[in-house]
This record gives C-alpha cells, structure tokens and sequence, in this order.
C-alpha cells in the first residue's frame, strides 16, 4: 500500500515538473525573432496616441454611404497609419512638436511637416565650414522654376525675388545662415513618422494640410522603400477626396473629377510635372469623370481649372452616349 | 510510535514527490531541446540555424515564409534565342512556367519587362540629343556628362568628342528601341503586365536570382503604380519578400547576405538603398550577414563589408561578435556559395542588374 502511495507521488511530481518546465520553454508571443520578418513591422505597436488623433477618418458629411463608392469602401476600414514609437530626436522642439501632434494638434504636425521639410532641403546645401553665403548651390536651389526651398520658407522666396543684385546676395546669404543655424545636426526621420503626422495633419488640420497630402504627400510612391505609406495613401486619399467632394467642396469634386478622367499629370501638362498622383491611384471611369467634373463647373468657377474641367469632359463625354451624358450631366452627390 | 511512522511515511511520499518533479523537469528540458532542434520549418531562419551557436533570439512561430511550389524537373531544352520574336515561342513557355519552370517563368518576366520599357530606351537617346543624359558630373557607360565628362586616363574631352559620344549612345538606345520593337510585335499588351507575376512565378519556383530581383525591385516589374491592382500586389510582396531574399540566401546568392545585412541596418537618410532597414535595425544581424558578404563577395567588395562589418561590431559585445561569428561560419560551411555576379549582363537581364546591386 505504501509503495503504491510512494508510486504515485512521484508520477504527480514528474507531472508537475514536467508541465511547469515545457510551460516555461515556450516562446513569448512577442519574441524578436527575425524569423517573424513580415511581421515585425506590421504588427509592431504604435505608441499611444491620444483619441483625437487615433480617431478614424470622418464620416461622409452626405447621405453617402459606404457601399455607394469603391473609393469609400477602400478607405473605409483604415485606421490612422502607426506611427514608430518616439525617441529623442536631434531636436527637443521636434520632439515636443511630435508630442502634441500626437494629442491631435493638427497645427503641430504641420509645423513638424515644414521644419523637418526645410532641414531635409538643406542637406546638400550645407557649405564646407568657413565658406561664404549664399553658396552657389544655395542661390540654385533658390531660382529653379519649381524650388522646393522657396515653397518651404517665406524668407528664402522673398530673397530669391530680390532684383537689386547685391541685395540679394545678401539676403540670400542671411536667409541661409538662418537655416544652416536652425537645421544645424539634423537627422531626417524615419519615413513612417513624416507620413503619419502628415495624415494627422490632414485629417484635422486647415484646407491646406489636406491639399499638401493629397497633391505632395511625403513619400516617393515609386521608391520601394516607401511602399508601406504608398500602399496605405493609395487606399486612402481616394476617399478622403471623395468624402469631402460628397460634402460640396468644388475644389474636391474637381480633383475628383480629374482623378476619374486621366491617367497621370502628362495628360495635363504634357510632361508629368504635374504628379496626379491621385488619378494614378483611380481607376478610369468616365462616367464619374463626367458627374464631378459637372459638378464642378456648376459652381461657377472662374479660374484656370474650369478651363480643363470643360475640355476633360467634352473628352469623356466622347465615350458616353447622350443619354449619359444628361443623366451625369444633372447629378448631385 | 504510530506518529513517528505517520511521519517518515510522510517525508517518503514528499520525497517521491520532489524527486517526481526532477525527473519531470529533466524528462521536458530533454525533450523540449530534442523539439529544437528537429524543427524543419526553421531550417532557413538566422534564428535556427543560429541555436548551434548559442545566440539566437527565440523562435518564432509566427514566421511569414514565401510560398514555394515543388521543384519542377530541371529543364532540358534550352530556352529560345534572345533575338527570336516573342510571340513564336510566348505560349509554350507560358505552359511550361506554369508547369513550373523556373527558367521559363524567368525569361518571360524579362521578354515582358522589354517590351514594356521599349520606350524607356527612346526617352534616353532623346535625353542624350538633348543634351540631358549622363550622370551628373562624369560619364556613364557612353555617356560623358558635359564639361565635367573624362576618360579613364584622366583626359578632359572636348566639347566635340561629348557630342559624338553622345550621338553614338543614341544611336545604341535606338538600335535597342528597334530591336524590342521587333521582338515584341504581336504581343497582346494586355500581356505586358504579367512580367510581375511571372517573376514571381520564377522566385516560387525557386529560382534565387528571379527570387532577389523580385523582393528588390517590386516597381521595375508592377509599373501601375498606386492603382488599386498595384495596392493588392504590393501588399502581398510586402508581405513574402523578405522570406524570398532568406532563400535566394540559403541558395547561395552571396549578394542576398549582403541585401539581409542592409535590410537589419538602421535607415540612413542619404541610404540609396530602398530595403535598408526593412526588417529593422539590429546590429547582430547585420553584422552576422555582413561577415558572409565580406567573405563571399568578390575582392573588391571586400573592403567595404570589412567597413561594415566593423561599424555593427562597435554595437555588440565581444561575445556577441564570436556567436555572430560562428554563425556566419557555420552558413558558409552549410550553403555552397556561388561566384558573385561580376561585369554586365550579356542578356541585359535586369535580374543581373539587380543582383549586382544588391552587392553595394
């Protein structure tokens, strides 16, 4: 009798033992294997954010329903794009502006945007030291047609108009030891954290936070490396465009409208300067093409885009019969 | 006496106990290794290879794996000369990728992307007439870049000679141009798209060059970009690619140790290399692939990677550095390394191109 009491006392030890054990061995569910490499960067927890800035996009602000639009039932369940978790950056105002843009200030992440934008710019411009300003590159930069540098700094695109050669050459020169002092240890952020705060701009800040990451969002779509934020703005402009055209924006309804119509900006301005790279991200549909771009003009535009709304449609309508053409030629969203 | 049996009956049973829970203890630890070390879904991740040398973070299970088709039998034929039109052999080869033909798979990707980049070709004679094309500051291949274009011995060219060396590679972008367009003539360009899925049809059926070029260059083979096809394709290789590049490793492909090495580094701002970063930045890894590269590359690579190599060794500890060493070891003595891809393509196979820039 002992010995069968004996007996099983060792069996439920060696069974505990043995449980407990394997228990322990097993991995965590979060191990940093690289084995998981797909993974790591999908699943990988975006720091808090506050609810103002988790919040998904809006509603459409019309009856407008999810199922009525494919642009819509893309955007749909996307919820804003993770941002990496923040470390100390080489700036502390950066930084603070991060953390309040990450609450939801919308006017934060616009600042963030145009500093961080004005610092990357500067990168190939910053002279050996001693040199003199301007440096030559930098009065380049400033006089292209299309310059980046005077889009980002008032003072920059003032100087660059100067007439008086000496003055500005020496306002230049001013304008670039303000920014050499302001991007001075500069670091360029991971593309990830441009991108999300550029959508948190746009989903809560001003007209011109929405339109600057619709028509210039900070990613190179064809870049594999900026994939992840392409695939995401892909899936996601189209509706918030569609959203706010649905809401009686004209200017969306032109985009909109223009998106359906053309494939790329070569069709606008004959050598793709123009980016477009919403109507890259719509497919083809001349029938919508030809609804948002009426939609447009009986808003009574009188600037240059009702010019190519009115050419576009008498393109699209070439594939409409006239029956369609007065249907889409009457809607409203 | 009674209490003084009750007890030792009592110590004995606890005894049992505690040494049942030993043996349990042992009889798991034995086994859980045994597990270990037979698991064969892991046999291409850093991760298992890497439990021999003790430094291996834990396994997953959650590994994403590229998918894989069962190896077709080698080709015995060979694949139609390169100047021959497409359209006399298209279909045929199109049965035998789908039957899973690496090769086939692969030389369609490339007829495919030809004939959807002829224009390229004409768009660069005309940049060169026009005076736009070299790179900046100093010659391509062909292509003197202005005032500031040189020889090889130094010399300065003329003004004159950069105008005819301009004509002449013109003149070979329009030659291309014109062969392409001969060789593509009744292909349905509806056709032209698939060069993306055929190319990974070849990095599925195992072709390790088809398998680098795919997980490298995604936009050369899916041009729509940002179109809602393009999402969907892209999701998808983002989601396999980086298994894709472990097994053009594990084949081999010495320029893949070089590419995982990138892809463990931290993201540097002027990195022109787009998958810098992808898998994140941890400096064992890079170290431990930088280490194959160094090794397997060719000479005058070498140099470079020992550069590497040294700047992720100043982030790890000595002991880290011997088991990222004896990793590294260990691969190179488990995979047989091919010669690295040197000098340019005779094809003007695009895969050659990238494979030799994965190497940078």
């Amino acid at each position: 009798m002992r010995i069968a009491y004996a007996f099983a006392a060792v069996l439920l030890g060696a069974s505990c033992g043995y449980a407990l054990t394997r228990q322990a061995q097993m991995p965590a569910p979060d191990a940093d294997a690289p084995t998981s490499v797909a993974t790591e960067k999908t699943t990988a927890t975006p720091p808090p954010l506050s609810e103002s800035a988790r919040r998904p996009p809006r509603a459409p602000r019309s009856s407008t329903t999810i199922a009525d639009n494919p642009l819509l039932t893309r955007s749909a369940s996307l919820q804003p794009p993770p941002l990496p978790a923040a470390k100390p950056s080489w700036s502390p105002l950066l930084d603070s502006l991060r953390e309040r843009a990450e609450k939801g200030d919308a006017a934060a992440a616009a600042e963030w945007l145009q500093r961080d934008a004005r610092c990357y710019s500067m990168m190939p411009l910053t002279p050996e030291p001693g040199g003199s300003l301007p440096t030559p590159g930098f009065v380049r930069a400033t006089m292209r047609g299309r310059s980046r540098l005077t889009s980002l700094d008032t003072e920059v695109a003032a100087a660059a108009v100067i007439e008086d050669q000496e003055q500005r050459r020496s306002q230049l020169g001013a304008a670039q030891q303000r920014l050499l002092d302001e991007c001075r240890g500069y670091a360029p952020q991971p593309p990830q954290v441009r991108y999300a705060l550029a959508e948190i701009a746009a989903r809560l800040g001003t007209d011109k936070d929405f339109w600057r990451f619709i028509d210039d969002p900070p990613l190179a779509p064809g870049y594999s490396r900026d994939i992840e934020q392409a695939v995401d703005w892909a899936r996601r402009a189209p509706g918030m465009v569609y959203e706010r055209a649905a809401g009686g924006d004209p200017g969306a309804a032109y985009m909109l409208g223009l998106a359906y119509a053309i494939d790329n900006g070569r069709e606008l301005d004959g050598n793709g300067r123009s980016r477009q790279l919403l109507a890259a991200a719509v497919t083809n549909d001349p029938l919508q093409a030809y609804r948002w771009l009426s939609v447009y003009l009986r808003s009574n535009p009188d600037d240059d885009r009702a010019g190519i709304a009115r050419a576009l449609l008498n393109r699209v309508g070439a594939e409409l019969s006239a029956e369609q053409r007065a249907e889409a030629g009457r809607w409203s969203p | 006496m009674a209490t003084a049996n009750r007890r030792s009956a009592t110590l004995l049973l606890a005894a049992c106990f505690i040494g049942g829970i030993a043996g349990g203890h042992a009889l798991a630890r034995w086994t859980g290794k045994s597990a270990l070390e037979r698991s064969p879904g892991d046999a291409q991740t850093p991760a298992a290879t890497d439990s021999n040398a003790a430094a291996a973070p834990a396994v997953t299970t959650a590994a994403v794996t590229a998918p894989a088709k069962p190896p077709a039998p080698t080709r015995t034929t060979p694949l139609p000369a390169r100047d021959v039109p497409i359209a006399t052999y298209y279909d045929a080869l199109a049965q035998q990728a789908r039957d899973g033909d690496a090769q086939a798979a692969r030389r369609l990707a490339d007829d495919l992307y030809e004939c959807a980049t002829q224009e390229r070709q004409l768009d660069m004679a005309e940049r060169l007439m026009d005076g736009r094309g070299g790179r900046r500051g100093r010659g391509g291949p062909g292509m003197p870049g202005g005032a500031a274009g040189g020889s090889e011995s130094g010399e300065a060219f003329s003004p004159e000679e950069i105008v005819d060396l301009r004509l002449q590679a013109a003149e070979r972008f329009v030659e291309n141009a014109v062969a392409s367009q001969k060789r593509c003539e009744g292909i349905d360009p509806a056709a032209l798209s698939k060069s993306s899925e055929w190319i990974r049809e070849a990095a599925i059926a195992g072709d390790p060059e088809a398998q680098l070029c795919y997980a490298l260059a995604p936009n050369e083979w899916n041009r729509e970009i940002l179109s809602p096809q393009w999402v969907d394709w892209s999701e998808r290789w983002n989601n396999e690619s980086p298994a894709f590049v472990r097994q053009a490793f594990e084949s081999g492909l010495p320029e893949a140790a070089a590419v995982l090495s990138g892809m463990y580094s931290t993201w540097q701002p002027r990195d022109a290399r787009p998958w810098a970063g992808r898998l994140g930045d941890d400096p064992y890894w890079a170290y431990a692939y930088a280490a194959v590269a160094q090794q397997t590359l060719s000479a005058n690579q070498a140099a470079r990677w020992s550069e590497i190599q040294r700047s992720h060794a100043a982030r790890l500890s000595a002991e880290r550095i011997a088991q990222a060493d004896a990793w590294a070891a260990a691969a190179r003595s488990r995979i047989r390394f091919q010669a690295p891809a040197v000098g340019t393509s005779p094809d003007q196979s695009l895969c050659r191109n990238i494979r030799r820039a994965g190497a940078r």
